[in-house]
């Protein structure tokens, strides 16, 4: 062990959510399908020609030539699933990243859910199809995890530590930090699990303001980032950038020079000498454990204010998360496989995450991921779903109505 | 005789409200070959239209509690309001004695956002369901699986959804104050409901358009030869 050895971790943030159909009111106890097969095929199968492949190849590349660079992959179960039925070439281009022994996967909630805040055994659950599911089409146990929107409390790190993980990463956020910086490795208050705080300005100097024209620093190179990271304080000795990886080529869109970067910064950091790429599990024995932190409170990686505000942070998004949930034991009882899985794919946080009436930068955020025009939209086509669920478990005993017979005609929802 | 006849929009293009009052009016009146003109707004956006307002409008209100506040639209135009005041119906705690109510919101307005608001705020959204503008047809298919029609809008310039339901045998409330009461007791009692469902279709038999434009058309023939 190196105590003067200096790290830089990747990782990145594989997600598709199902995205709902256009559900009325008069689909209600109809039968139709809840999720849009074509949009969500469209979606993947671009992203993938504009993103995943492109990107999946520059860093093959990269690692075939210098065997010393490291990424960290977390994908959801939802978008593995929808890679396996869209896009299948990017899952074979994933298992030849795995196949390098350069690359580590991530554990998570298969459903990019939000699980934990209802039920443990749920969230359990979720945790280990998706463990299950990347040992099938990928091919790697996980060992390291990451909690949905990098949400993190005590708790929450105590209940994965159980399970039989490492260590997690953490949003570097004030409320987890409390004034210490983001560089560096934690440790959890009660058990000997490994913390790895995601440094959140530097991240979206590259997720968010890398276009920004306005920005002091735009435009940014790959050197110069490069070079921020070499000037940062010799104490600080583990760098975590952590990024939706649709940030190259969806997000930023290839025309923006965002793969020049992503390669130009890899390639300098690489030859600089100075900082050594490491995946999260050989941090864990590469680097002494880090100071004890402690964190009440669910911290997460979205939005200015960085907790559950994204998701939780309205009435109407609340209500929908509790009625959801008040179908789980229904749901559980019925041990029905295509109901269970339609109802875990309404767990998905995007579909809590567009009734967002946040404004001004968050708003726009969230904006820019809604297929929904507006946060009411969302809500009231994710209501009438859950209304249908409702309809599907209770059946014509106890039934919402006697189903209105399938109106031909279109519901026309603009306003007079 | 000839008529002329102001509204904002012919054919009406959505169920319920004024346009489809004089939309069914017209044609009754012209059943009856009355010769009408339909007169209908063209907005060029800067000229204001006077409209007379022939309805009587009382308010139980003393003169002190009128105000006069903005348009909500154009803050430059004045209009004078009475404030109201509305008892809360506290729908979450009576939808306890009937978990299996549904309260289906049909229709829009700018006011729907708030509504949906509310409606999470109470915890009561599986049970309220938004369903934007409804067609004439979607309507009908509606109120064939409502047990009571619920109108608490406090105002309404011509409110026809109400004989809609009457219309499709469906009891209708419109007093807000005994709203819940009324709500559970017709939910409590199938007697009842069935019984209101008789009442109120005999009530629309008289409401027939026919008969409307008959009263009209002999009344214009009256003042006319009044003053002639």
């Amino acid at each position: 062990m190196n105590s003067d050895q200096r790290y830089l971790n990747l990782y990145f943030q594989v997600h598709q959510p199902r995205r709902l159909q256009k559900f009325q009111f008069f689909d209600v106890g109809s039968g139709q399908r809840y999720f849009d097969d074509d949009l969500n095929r469209d979606i993947v199968c671009q992203v993938a020609k504009d993103c995943y492949l492109p990107a999946n190849t520059l860093l093959l590349n990269l690692i075939a030539r210098h065997p010393d660079i490291r990424v960290t992959f977390s994908i959801s179960g939802t978008a593995l699933e929808q890679f396996a039925l869209y896009a299948p070439e990017v899952l074979l281009s994933f298992r030849q990243l795995a196949d390098t022994g350069a690359v580590e996967f991530l554990g998570e909630t298969y459903y990019h859910s939000l699980a934990y805040f209802k039920s443990q055994e749920e969230f359990i659950h979720q945790v280990g199809l998706h463990k299950q599911l990347l040992r099938d089409v990928i091919g790697f146990d996980p060992t390291f995890f990451r909690h949905t929107e990098l949400i993190y409390s005590d708790a929450i790190g105590k209940l994965v530590s159980e399970l039989g993980f490492s260590g997690m990463y953490v949003e570097g956020a004030p409320a987890f930090l409390q004034g210490r910086t983001p560089n560096g490795l934690y440790t959890h208050p009660e058990a000997s699990f490994a913390l790895i705080p995601r440094n959140h300005r530097m991240s979206d100097d590259i997720a968010f303001r890398y276009a920004d024209e306005a920005w002091a620093e735009w435009p940014l190179t790959g050197k110069k980032f490069a070079s921020w990271i070499d000037r940062l304080p010799a104490h600080e000795k583990l760098v975590c950038l952590a990024l939706d990886y649709e940030t190259f080529g969806e997000h930023q869109k290839h025309s923006s020079g965002i793969f020049t970067f992503l390669q130009e910064f890899i390639l300098a950091l690489q030859r600089s000498g100075r900082f050594m790429f490491a995946t999260p599990s050989a941090l864990c024995d590469l680097m002494p454990a880090g100071p004890v932190v402690q964190c009440v409170g669910a911290s997460s990686w979205a939005d200015q204010a960085r907790d559950l505000s994204a998701w939780l942070g309205n009435d109407m998004q609340r209500d929908a998360f509790e009625t959801l949930y008040r179908f789980q034991d229904l749901v559980m009882e019925k041990d029905d496989m295509a109901l269970t899985k339609d109802y875990r794919h309404l767990q998905t946080s995007d579909h809590f995450y567009y009734m967002s009436t946040k404004g001004g930068p968050d708003g726009g955020v969230h904006q820019y991921f809604s297929p929904y025009r507006s946060p009411y939209e969302a809500f009231m086509n994710y209501m009438n779903v859950l209304a249908d669920l409702e309809f599907r478990l209770r059946g014509k005993r106890r039934g919402l109505w006697p189903s209105i017979e399938k109106s031909a005609v279109a519901v026309a929802a603009e306003p007079r | 005789m000839g008529g002329l006849m102001f509204g904002w929009e012919f054919p009406s293009h959505i169920s319920g409200g004024l346009g489809t009052a004089c939309l069914c009016l017209a044609t009754a009146l012209k059943d009856q070959r009355v010769e009408l003109l339909f007169v209908v707004p063209q907005a060029r956006g800067d000229e204001s239209i006077p409209l007379i307002n022939a309805s009587v409008v009382v308010v139980d209100a003393s003169q002190n509690t009128a105000r006069v506040t903005e348009e909500r639209w154009n803050p430059a135009v004045k209009i004078t309001a009475v404030p109201a005041e509305i008892k809360p119906y506290s729908i979450g705690e009576n939808t306890v004695c009937f978990p299996d109510a549904h309260f289906i919101v049909a229709g829009s307005g700018d006011l729907l956002p708030q509504m949906m608001e509310r409606a999470a705020y109470r915890k009561i959204s599986s049970r309220m369901h938004f369903t934007g503008l409804l067609k004439a047809e979607q309507m009908r298919q509606v109120l064939s699986v409502t047990q009571v029609y619920v109108m608490p809008s406090v105002s309404d310039p011509f409110g026809i959804t109400p004989l809609d339901a009457v219309q499709a045998g469906v009891p209708v409330i419109g007093d807000i104050d005994a709203l819940p009461d009324a709500i559970i007791n017709l939910f409590r009692h199938n007697v009842l409901t069935n019984a209101s469902r008789g009442n109120s279709k005999r009530e629309t038999k008289s409401l027939i358009w026919k008969r409307a434009a008959t009263s009209i058309n002999q009344l214009y023939h009256e003042l006319g030869s009044t003053l002639s």
